[in-house]
């Protein structure tokens, strides 16, 4: 049996209890959230132990990395771990070597133990691919498995439906019940998305920097992650060029999401750099203008009801958001 | 072209130290002695052998300066070498055996899905038979590519097949390709790759891997199939120093690739 959140490191064990979770959450803020306070502990601890460990060197972009490097106030939720390899990378096959010997790593420093159950061997804490939506040539996608408490999915239900195996039957429903009985809670297994972005250019654009936690002060890692970030500038890029594609509603949640991290746009960047940026990967910046109006009139309903917006909301109106961004660009064309 | 009766003269006087005499010649092939003075007289025509007479007595004594000699006492020697796998296929021949089972690719070709062709017969075989087993190996070259392995067969995982030839179980399969991996790689390969699609009692097959770096081996296939989502029991297999064979990884892993670009195991296309 294991003491089950062994694979987490960056936090102290103590705060894995509902008590300490729910604390945290209300200091910050988020009443009901304490489910959230533990996903960016197992968030944390993953991106820490990912980016810190891979035997190459990555780059850290995306969503969530803007959400914690360059966005403070009214963040958005986001627990995806956007990558992308700094040098040219012909292709994903040499990611499995590498793959290998970052998992032999994580063994060697307990980022990822055995959990057997009957003849199945789960490795909590483990990488591996996530076949199911690993289907782009340019784009590696991987899980970490991840013990959890208040949120994920129960155990046996975890086994039932990626293995196959009728957790109800002998030897899965004895250790089951024991694990269950030595930990005190039913044991729940998340798994935290990450992508590692494939190309024959590399990301050269980053600049190194230290991540915080989204749930600090009230709480503070013991291991701080220090890793290579997309510039601002080429974080803004990114989320234009997003922005910029023809306008449907099924990318309305994008749209929404990528028009709420423009809020990097409030910042002090380097124009002339950014506008470089802009002409470099041929974005249409009058496109995202004229998406703008769709947006902000098809985009409202998401922006008041996710979960994931609930800071962000908190901290600008919609209409506000909108003005604030469109205003912005535009003085960035007229410039 | 010699008769059988000569054939036997000759192996008689190759076996006698010394010049023999007709009668003797008659024991020592149980032919009639009016059959050897006929054919003892045609071979002395053909100076194949030569008479030493003491007094009356005739003895004959195989002629070593003709030299043909030689090159017929070699092919008397490979004949009665390989008289038991005359008219034999690979089959037959191999049923000869009695302690022996067939392990590798050849014994799970049914099993594996990469389209891969069998090109090596492993044959495992107890200590006593090696020397038969090698003669096998002998008599085929150049048109089986056979390798022997001397094992314990008492102990080891092995049923008939429809031909009557011992066939090592996938389990034993696997343990074996894990040890003797250089002796067929690319094979062997396929062997291992057994471990992340067929149904398999793990336990069996650590059972019958004694060996740290067949263990290892074992242990990086399923850290591939883990890299997957597959819960294979990898820790049983870990071994207990660092190991790493840099060619075999390689191998092994372009292996995998194959198999998962044909989206077989997983469905994934992404590659």
């Amino acid at each position: 049996m294991v003491e089950w959140f062994e694979p987490i490191k960056c936090w102290e064990k103590k705060l894995f209890k509902k008590e300490s979770l729910k604390n945290i959450a209300e200091r910050l803020g988020w009443a009901l959230g304490y489910d959230i306070v533990e996903r960016e502990m197992l968030y944390y601890d993953t991106m820490y132990c990912f980016l810190t460990y891979f035997p190459e060197e990555l780059v850290f972009i995306g969503g969530s990395m803007i959400n914690r490097v360059y966005i403070s106030r009214g963040i958005r939720f986001s627990f995806d771990l956007d990558t992308a390899t700094v040098k040219p990378t012909s292709g994903k096959s040499v990611m499995l070597g590498k793959l290998l010997a970052l998992n032999e790593i994580l063994d060697e420093k307990k980022f990822s133990i055995p959990l057997k159950i009957g003849d199945m061997e789960l490795r909590l804490g483990e990488v591996m691919i996530d076949t199911k939506k690993d289907i782009f040539p340019d784009v590696l996608s991987l899980k970490r498995i991840v013990p959890a408490m208040t949120f994920g999915t129960p155990i046996s239900q975890y086994i039932r439906s990626r293995y196959g195996v009728d957790p109800g039957k002998e030897p899965y429903a004895s250790y089951i019940s024991e694990l269950r009985n030595l930990i005190g809670f039913m044991p729940m297994l998340e798994e935290v998305r990450i992508e590692i972005g494939i190309s024959k250019e590399g990301f050269q654009d980053a600049v190194e920097t230290e991540v915080r936690s989204i749930i600090e002060p009230y709480a503070e890692p013991k291991l701080r992650l220090r890793t290579k970030v997309s510039s601002l500038e080429s974080s803004i890029s990114v989320k234009l060029k997003n922005l910029s594609r023809s306008f449907s509603e099924e990318l309305l949640m994008d749209f929404v999401r990528d028009l709420c991290d423009l809020r990097m746009l409030f910042l002090k960047y380097d124009r002339e750099k950014l506008k470089s940026l802009l002409r470099n990967e041929k974005v249409d910046v009058h496109a995202v203008l004229k998406n703008l109006s769709d947006i902000r009139s098809r985009g409202k309903q998401i922006y008041e009801n996710s979960w994931h917006l609930s800071l962000v909301r908190e901290s600008i109106g919609w209409e506000k958001l909108c003005d604030a961004v469109e205003r912005r660009i535009k003085r960035l064309i007229a410039s | 072209m010699l008769s059988r009766v000569q054939w036997k003269i000759i192996d008689a006087l190759r076996k006698s130290e010394k010049p023999i005499g007709v009668r003797r010649i008659s024991y020592m092939t149980g032919c009639s002695i009016s059959e050897i003075w006929r054919q003892i007289r045609k071979m002395e025509r053909m100076n194949i052998v030569t008479r030493a007479s003491y007094g009356s007595y005739r003895r004959y004594l195989l002629n070593y300066n003709n030299p043909i000699v030689e090159p017929l006492l070699r092919l008397l020697e490979t004949s009665e070498r390989y008289s038991w796998l005359m008219g034999r296929d690979i089959y037959s021949a191999i049923r000869q055996l009695e302690k022996y089972y067939i392990t590798g690719l050849f014994s799970v070709k049914g099993l594996v899905l990469n389209l891969v062709i069998p090109r090596k017969f492993i044959i495992a075989v107890s200590r006593d038979e090696v020397g038969k087993a090698m003669t096998i190996r002998e008599w085929f070259n150049g048109l089986y590519s056979i390798e022997i392995v001397e094992k314990c067969v008492e102990k080891s995982l092995f049923s008939q097949d429809i031909y009557g030839i011992n066939m090592a179980s996938p389990e034993q399969a696997i343990a074996d390709s894990a040890a003797f991996f250089e002796l067929d790689p690319m094979g062997n390969a396929e062997v291992l790759l057994l471990l992340l699609y067929r149904d398999l009692d793990f336990s069996l097959i650590s059972k019958l891997t004694e060996m740290q770096e067949a263990r290892y081996r074992i242990w990086f296939v399923m850290r591939l199939g883990r890299l997957m989502g597959m819960p294979l029991p990898s820790e049983d297999f870990k071994p207990k120093e660092k190991a790493g064979d840099p060619s075999f990884e390689r191998m092994m892993t372009a292996a995998f690739l194959r198999l998962i670009r044909s989206g077989q195991i997983s469905g994934d296309k992404g590659w």
